[in-house]
């Protein structure tokens, strides 16, 4: 049993979901197999279950709701379990208890959002597990032998909200996001920074087109890219269209539990840059990248004491240049020069989180990224890493894997 | 290793997010225990005054382009973009003829898909 709730509209009727491996009809389908202690102020009680229907694996059937008999050769995904008398509203917690031929299991509904209290039958549902905040701290220090440790840290942090969330109609959502980074650096000084705001929409419906799930526009502006070391600071606007892989044909069918399934994203769009100082006395006047890139994620998570997850994370962006601009070369010269060669860009970062919110990370990098391109070669670096609470909308907008 | 396709289950439709029109050739039997037309046994009915548990198992479902069995994996361990995703879900309720909020689809990498479920479920019938 992963999870239960009440059905908000008839409190007499619990749904419980199960995960792999799926039981057999025979193990839940008999309402004796279970039991139910719900715990009120007043004190606990006893409830039984009168009925037992089920909802199998299969799409068709799912359609038309759940079955008190079970087809031929289906897995039960879910039960719902009609009890003696409503549970309650307020209650404090139901402990759901199963004693049947495959063994015992149990699981308590503690929350007002499983016990489903204080919603009254059709009540708009209220914004629920919603989380807008989305934080991420990447960050490595390194020793190298005979020389001096160096830092080395991509730290981005933002908030987005829908637009109009009330509205019937869709807006699309708007916030605003920062990324620091501090690159092979003595200290923990930030040699770049970027500001900007964003508006992100999803085009069409939102749903799949074979492997591609709807696209997504991505619009930063107004932003800014300041570099410190190369006295750089850029205005930008970015249009950027994302489009979603899924590395699948067709339905995707049972997963194991922890597998993160391979998902893509391709992206192509355009910066509008206006420099606002320069080492480049010359350089003024608006300017355009031409921006195309591909970003994939995968990995396990378990979930277990001291693996939480490994995950895999790969980009590549590809910047044409519409006039020279800056960038040092540390592979030659190491000064600032002025050049309108292709800017790549890839990065491959393989994690180990023993815990949920660190980990260790090794990484592989090549290249640089605006507004001063650092070409640093192809370097491998490891370190730790934090990572906070975080959604995946940020992360489209900067186009991080 | 994930099975690319479920031998039992056949794809998603693209309209099996929306409510049956009809009765359903393979209507399930009546269920005893069932006294209440919402109760859980009972077909969908496009005039409920909610979604409902079964249409939005059925709805998640077809905007992630997966089975129920997998109603226990988050959108990341499915592949999924969270704002397709979101969107996806939003647009299957609204023409199913009920209503939703731009923030009442939970799309957070972590997000389970039954949680998804256990959130739209209560969505109300538009006028």
């Amino acid at each position: 049993m992963v999870q239960a709730s009440v059905e908000p509209n008839d409190r007499r009727i619990v749904y419980i979901t199960f995960d792999a491996p799926l039981p057999a009809p025979g193990d839940v389908m008999r309402a004796l197999f279970w039991d139910l202690v719900v715990t009120t102020a007043d004190g606990a009680s006893r409830v039984s279950a009168d009925g037992v229907a089920i909802k199998t694996c299969s799409t068709q059937v799912a359609v038309h709701g759940f079955l008190n008999r079970c087809p031929p050769g289906e897995s039960i995904v879910e039960v719902a379990l009609q009890l003696a008398r409503p549970v309650p509203d307020p209650v404090r917690q139901v402990d759901i208890l199963y004693v049947g031929s495959s063994g015992t299991a149990t699981i308590a509904l503690r929350g007002a959002f499983e016990l489903a209290l204080g919603r009254a039958p059709g009540e708009p549902v209220r914004p629920a597990h919603i989380d807008e905040a989305d934080v991420y701290v990447d960050g490595k220090w390194t020793r190298v032998a005979g020389e001096e440790a160096a830092f080395d840290l991509d730290a981005y942090a933002g908030y987005m909200r829908a637009l109009a969330p009330g509205s019937p109609r869709y807006w699309g959502r708007a916030g605003f996001y920062g990324r620091m980074r501090v690159k092979d650096s003595p200290t923990l000084d930030p040699s770049s920074v970027l500001l900007y705001g964003t508006y992100q929409r999803v085009l069409g419906s939102g749903d799949f087109y074979g492997p591609f799930q709807s696209p997504i526009v991505n619009l930063r502006a107004p932003g800014f890219e300041i570099e410190r070391r190369g006295n750089q600071r850029n205005f930008t606007l970015s249009p950027v269209v994302a489009l979603p892989v899924r590395l699948s044909r067709g339905a995707l069918g049972p997963i194991q539990p922890g597998f993160v399934y391979p998902q893509m994203t391709l992206f192509a769009g355009a910066e509008v840059v206006k420099p606002l100082t320069s080492r480049d006395a010359a350089a003024g006047g608006w300017r355009t990248r031409t921006l195309f890139g591909t970003t994939l994620v995968t990995g396990i998570a378990p979930e277990q004491p001291w693996l939480q997850s490994l995950t895999l994370r790969a980009a590549y962006q590809l910047r044409l240049l519409s006039s020279p601009e800056i960038f040092k070369d540390l592979r030659g010269t190491g000064r600032f020069e002025l050049g309108g060669q292709a800017r790549h860009r890839a990065e491959v970062s393989f994690t180990y989180f023993p815990v949920k919110w660190t980990g260790v990370s090794f990484d592989y990098e090549y290249g640089g990224v605006p507004p001063v391109f650092v070409l640093a070669g192809h370097t491998f670096t490891a370190g730790i890493t934090f990572t906070l609470k975080q959604t995946s909308y940020g992360r489209l907008a900067i186009l991080a894997p | 290793m994930p099975d690319e396709k479920s031998s039992r289950a056949g794809p998603p439709k693209a309209d099996a997010a929306r409510p049956p029109a009809v009765a359903p050739a393979m209507a399930p039997a009546p269920a005893p225990a069932a006294s209440s037309a919402a109760g859980p046994c009972a077909p969908p009915r496009a005039a409920a005054p909610f979604l409902g548990h079964g249409q939005a198992v059925t709805i998640v479902c077809a905007s992630a382009r997966t089975i129920p069995a997998n109603l226990a994996r988050t959108l990341a361990e499915l592949g999924l973009s969270c704002a397709s995703f979101q969107q996806s879900v939003r647009t299957a309720v609204a023409a199913a003829g009920y209503a939703l909020g731009a923030e009442d689809v939970p799309a957070a990498p972590g997000t389970r898909l039954i949680q998804v479920v256990t959130i739209i479920q209560n969505a109300r019938r538009t006028a």
